[in-house]
């Protein structure tokens, strides 16, 4: 839900007939298949679609933010999908590839860091899998302050 | 807050109403005009505060950062429990359900959050 959400708005955000147009449709229709093929269990697959949108070169005409938010929202779902699969070390290179996009007080480094604690954890390396999950605390602390006063609530 | 704002909105419209002719003034009108001009900018601060004020939080948005923050502290503690005799994980679990409590204390009372 969050990343058609995400997609809408970058989509809307760029108009139509544009090759960065194109890009979000592709986008949000690997994100779609990859969510039907996950619900059937086949995670291999849902996994190779999502590799081939983050491998797939970004048109020119997304802006830097949009092209990180789309890229890091994927680099996090296959994150879990190496998780779900069972392949840790996959998950913390998917993450690690979603952080070296850029990192900012935001959803998307939160969950990267989350999902890079969880497959420190599985590779049994504890120590650096607390501390990611701390740093992830700290952003998600970050974006509650944003969310009560954006809300109104001071 | 509904009839206040009503209220408030009743009673600026009345101190914004329109100038009598100038051959009715006489500097006694001009000094309450004066007041209730200022009475008048007074009350629409005060409208803004109260609007501000009444907005309504993002209580899903709200709720699901709560829930990640004390998620991520049970993960945090649960890696202590396997390392006992490291104090930074220790530290380290008691400073995350800190956050936790604190996040949980933040929400306000408008927003329902199930807690876990």
């Amino acid at each position: 839900m969050r990343t058609a959400l995400i997609l809408v708005f970058v989509g809307a955000s760029l108009g139509c007939g544009s090759g960065a147009t194109r890009w979000i449709g592709e986008a949000w229709r690997a994100h779609a298949e990859a969510d039907i093929l996950e619900r059937s269990g086949d995670l291999e697959r849902a996994g190779d679609l999502l590799q081939d949108l983050v491998s797939r070169p970004v048109p020119a005409g997304v802006a830097p933010q949009d092209a990180r938010a789309v890229l890091q929202d994927t680099y996090a779902r296959l994150a879990n999908v190496a998780l779900k699969r069972g392949k840790p070390a996959d998950a913390l290179h998917s993450a690690d590839a979603g952080l070296q996009l850029g990192e900012a007080q935001d959803v998307f480094a939160s969950s990267l860091r989350a999902f890079r604690g969880r497959a420190l954890e599985a590779l049994g390396r504890d120590a650096e899998a607390a501390r990611e999950y701390e740093a992830a605390q700290a952003i998600a602390e970050a974006l509650l302050s944003e969310a009560l006063v954006d809300g109104g609530v001071r | 807050m509904k009839p206040a704002l009503t209220a408030l909105f009743l009673l600026a419209a009345c101190a914004c109403a329109g100038p009598r002719p100038a051959a009715e003034e006489s500097s006694g009108d001009r000094a309450i005009a004066r007041a209730e001009e200022q009475r008048a900018e007074e009350m629409e601060r005060t409208l803004s505060t109260l609007s501000a004020a009444e907005a309504p939080p993002d209580c899903p948005r709200v709720c699901g950062l709560v829930e990640q923050i004390c998620e991520l502290s049970q993960r945090i503690c649960a890696i202590s429990g396997r390392h006992r005799e490291d104090p930074d994980l220790t530290a380290r679990c008691a400073a995350g359900e800190q956050r936790c409590r604190r996040s949980r204390d933040r929400v306000p009372p408008a927003c329902s959050c199930q807690a876990r």
